[in-house]
């Protein structure tokens, strides 16, 4: 569904250009979650960006991205940002500065369905409260009337996904959803996209630099370092034979954080 | 004995209105002592009040009734010199018009030390922090997270505190650099006895470094696990929810693991 070739991505710096991404392929198939992971600066995040055309100016990106027999990253903006939402969707990393402040989440999620869909405002509304108790979220109507800094971090999380959700997108791209918020609302977060997957059949693509998450939700792993793609395959596969140095050090890392809580954990 | 709380009760006030005031209580009666060069882990969600009993500890906030007392040895002191502080931002707690070495110097020059020895001294915190001396004429910007944080913990060593509140000290960095960071707390417990009070909302983070938990929920401790081998043994509702969500943190099938 989605493949993506070579995808090369730079910036000008002053009077150099340095490279950010370079010669990043994969390829998606429809209902999977692919895991991109990687320390911060190792190039995850703006590789998504280029994908879904977020980049500004100062970047030039070269490579393919086709997605449903169109190369993204040659379509008209127009054209791209109808797309955008529609098609795929995108979930930020912090929940607390997405959202704008001034307006409420039910003012908010009407301009996002508005943007795509002829509806009325009472049937958004109606729309949105459908989604937001599909995805589990109890009183979706008291919801609506909230502003952001009136819910918590996890709260707002989960009502992205719903608002990620409503305009029935191919894609998701989840860049970090859960790395501001606190374990339990991760669960439920987590939970929530898992449940999107096997009902809607969404392709999702998973962002994070926690190894232990990407293994839980992804079926095949993109392991990225500095910039290059060092490891792609299984997500068992990648685990258990790393083919490169650094997933191994990541690997290593992680187990010798969780392996003490384990061990006490394991003495029941 | 080195910190003791007694009942700290803290309120905000939630929206002025001429008539009346309603106030939101974000502690509800917190209670602990910390003994010398022991570490507390404070565990809870966001917004449980955590970092709020924090800052009343370091003297940022003042609490509504209880007390903090510390112990004979540094109640004489100033509250900076005995106890210090690395929050989880570290790009917002540094100076950013500072280099490396002004923003170390910082408490060095409160302590009141020559200028002669400064540059020897600031040598010495940044080796032990695991950085180079050529950091020093480098600006905040030019350092990766893991670095930068480093030099907060340097700065926070440098008056040579007895006890360190590390608010969610290692929560925006990658994973690989939080077990860097974490091995780095606990060598410099080991070889300065320093006492920590760690707050985060990371279980497994807090049970890497901590010797004690306390499981923090609407401003009040609602489970004390005093040994780390009873932590499956806990009995609280919240408590238990969150040790479940953890289970997150290990991988669901088996990998290779070298060292085994």
């Amino acid at each position: 569904m989605l493949e993506v070739r070579e995808l090369n991505v730079s910036v000008a710096t002053g009077n150099t250009q340095s490279h950010l991404v370079s010669d990043v392929s994969f390829t998606l198939k429809e209902d999977q979650c692919l895991g991109i992971l990687g320390e911060s600066g190792s190039g995850k995040s703006v590789s998504c960006s280029a994908i879904n055309g977020l980049l500004g100016e100062q970047f030039s990106v070269s490579g393919q991205a086709i997605f449903d027999g169109e190369n993204l990253l040659t379509m008209p903006s127009k054209q791209r940002q109808d797309m955008r939402g529609q098609q795929i969707a995108m979930i930020m990393q912090s929940p607390m500065t997405a959202f704008n402040p001034l307006f409420t989440i039910g003012n908010q999620a009407v301009e996002t369905i508005k943007q795509h869909q002829p509806h009325s405002t009472p049937d958004a509304k109606k729309l949105f409260c459908e989604i937001l108790s599909k995805v589990n979220l109890k009183n979706p109507q008291y919801l609506l009337s909230k502003y952001p800094h009136e819910l918590s971090g996890g709260m707002l999380q989960r009502i992205m996904v719903a608002l990620a959700l409503v305009l029935k997108p191919k894609l998701i791209i989840a860049d970090e959803p859960t790395t501001a918020i606190d374990y339990i609302s991760q669960r439920e977060v987590i939970n929530e996209l898992q449940m999107v997957r096997e009902r809607f059949g969404t392709s999702i693509i998973f962002v994070s630099h926690d190894l232990s998450l990407v293994s839980h939700i992804a079926d095949s792993v993109l392991v990225m370092h500095q910039g290059k793609m060092v490891d792609y395959g299984s997500t068992q596969q990648v685990f258990n034979a790393p083919s490169s140095q650094h997933t191994r050090y990541l690997i290593d890392t992680r187990l010798k954080l969780i392996n003490r809580f384990k061990h006490v954990m394991g003495g029941v | 004995m080195l910190l003791e709380l007694k009942d700290i009760t803290k309120s905000f006030a939630k929206d002025d209105s001429w008539f009346f005031k309603r106030y939101q209580d974000v502690l509800k009666g917190v209670s602990l002592s910390l003994n010398k060069g022991e570490c507390i882990g404070i565990v809870g969600e966001s917004g449980s009040g955590k970092s709020t009993l924090g800052k009343v500890i370091l003297g940022l906030e003042t609490q509504d009734s209880g007390s903090v007392t510390f112990s004979n040895e540094i109640s004489q002191l100033p509250r900076h010199k005995a106890v210090s502080v690395v929050f989880q931002d570290y790009n917002t707690s540094v100076n950013p018009r500072l280099n490396i070495a002004q923003i170390i110097a910082e408490p060095l020059i409160n302590e009141g030390l020559e200028k002669s020895q400064l540059k020897a001294q600031i040598s010495k915190l940044l080796i032990e922090v695991g950085l180079e001396d050529s950091m020093r004429a480098r600006y905040p910007h030019q350092l990766s997270g893991g670095q930068l944080q480093r030099v907060c913990i340097a700065r926070a060593i440098a008056a040579n505190p007895r006890f360190i509140l590390l608010d969610e000290a290692v929560s925006s960095l990658d994973v690989s650099i939080q077990v860097q960071i974490l091995d780095l707390l606990l060598e410099l417990k080991q070889s300065r006895n320093i006492a920590y009070l760690f707050i985060t909302h990371d279980i497994a983070v807090a049970s890497y470094l901590c010797d004690r938990l306390m499981f923090f929920k609407d401003g009040k401790i609602v489970e004390q696990v005093n040994d780390i081998a009873a932590l499956p043994l806990v009995t609280n509702e919240y408590t238990k929810n969150l040790l479940n969500a953890a289970s997150y943190l290990e991988i669901p099938f088996d990998i290779n693991d070298v060292d085994k």
